[in-house]
């Protein structure tokens, strides 16, 4: 094709696609829900202190069970907890520091996690020795910074320091399928509710989040508002969206169906980057930690904050919600 | 010819982009309150729970050794 017929197509494509994104731009979620009854209380409390680790939590993952838990820290320490009382069922010393991803596997019966080694390792719980029966699940070139089980104890899903997200086959360590298509370092992950084992969004320091096909390995959308590196991305229950949190000192809600950013979360007085963001149950309330040792609450469809939760000396490294939505564990720098 | 290359990569990915179905922002707001309306109830974030004891996470009421 000649250069000018690229060109000439290049500009009737995007003239095209502004035309479209016009004519969907027909409400704007915030201003639709006004006249929705405001969450006028929010009654959580600090109910369990999961205290034990002597580094930085960086990240955690609930079991399926709705009562386990599974926690890794800067020191290399994993440490499985039973959040109804506390106790400590597991703690795994990892040959690395810096483990930045863990994950429970839906059968409760594996743990996968990675850092600084750039590996993602799983562990298995039932054994009498876990760590004498770790097994490598894949490698990548840079840290491991985010994993989580695909569907079902067998795959897990891995994003790195090296830009790159790959799909593992955990009992051959084979690479199912990479996606390329960031241009910095991925930070987060999360699997669609909805489209189970399809779709998947990450989000980096290229401050854009990418929704991938999972088995052609494409971008199919890509998301860049923020202005600072995208830290934590969570999809919304129902699975036709998904938020994230940024150094921006933002959090911002993109529906996928409509291809675009649809309400963004933030305050003048909110300054300091988020770290993590989780939702409640139904979505209506967004929960973020931020680097100001704040968790702030949001009411999703009004954009307003809500509620700060304390009972954090420090960051928020990272938090989520257990499986049911009774509750909500945060980490900040050495306990829950 | 690096700038060729360059164009036919942009033309592919708006082509893919133009490709995508998308729904007006309207009808995806209206979807989003559904629901969130519909799962309300079972959010015990946002309604709290019906009785202490349905509470997993709550203190069970304390005994004490004499």
């Amino acid at each position: 094709m000649e250069e000018q017929d690229l060109t000439g197509e290049i500009e009737t494509l995007k003239k095209k696609l502004a035309e479209e994104q016009g004519k969907l731009s027909d409400a704007d979620l915030i201003l639709s829900c006004q006249k929705i009854e405001p969450i006028t209380q929010v009654n959580i409390k600090v109910r369990k202190v999961l205290k034990g680790h002597q580094g930085k939590v960086l990240c955690m993952s609930w079991s399926q069970d709705k009562r386990h838990l599974v926690s890794t820290s800067h020191d290399g320490k994993l440490l499985v907890w039973d959040a109804f009382t506390t106790n400590k069922e597991h703690a795994i010393s990892m040959a690395t520091t810096w483990v930045m991803a863990c994950a429970y596997s839906p059968s409760g019966q594996f743990v996968a996690c990675g850092g600084l080694d750039n590996k993602c390792s799983i562990y298995p719980l039932l054994e009498e020795e876990p760590v004498t029966k770790k097994r490598l699940v894949g490698t990548h070139t840079s840290y491991l910074a985010c994993c989580q089980f695909n569907t079902s104890d067998h795959q897990v899903l891995t994003g790195s320091g090296d830009s790159t997200c790959v799909l593992w086959d955990v009992e051959s360590g084979q690479m199912i399928q990479s996606f390329h298509g960031h241009a910095g370092d991925v930070q987060a992950l999360d699997l669609s509710p909805s489209e189970s084992g399809r779709v998947f969004v990450s989000a980096g320091c290229d401050r854009a989040a990418n929704v991938w096909d999972m088995r052609s390995g494409q971008c199919v959308q890509l998301f860049d508002s923020h202005e600072s590196d995208v830290n934590s991305v969570r999809f919304y229950p129902s699975g036709d969206a998904f938020v994230t949190g940024s150094d921006d000192a933002s959090c911002r809600l993109f529906d996928l169906r409509t291809d675009r950013e649809v309400a963004v979360y933030k305050k003048e007085s909110v300054l300091f980057g988020c770290n993590a963001v989780d939702f409640s149950l139904s979505g209506r309330l967004l929960f973020a930690g931020y680097s100001d040792y704040v968790l702030n609450v949001w009411d999703v469809l009004k954009a307003k904050r809500v509620a700060m939760l304390y009972g954090h000396e420090n960051r928020v490294s990272c938090l989520r919600v257990v499986p049911d939505g009774t509750a909500l564990a945060g980490f900040k720098d050495s306990a829950a | 010819m690096a700038a060729i290359s360059q164009q036919k990569k942009m033309v592919e990915q708006l082509r893919q982009e133009a490709a995508l179905e998308r729904k007006p922002v309207s009808e995806c707001v209206r979807e989003m309150l559904q629901f969130v309306e519909k799962e309300k109830e079972g959010d015990c974030l946002v309604t709290g729970f019906a009785a202490k004891k349905d509470n997993p996470f709550q203190e069970s009421g304390g005994c004490s050794l004499l």
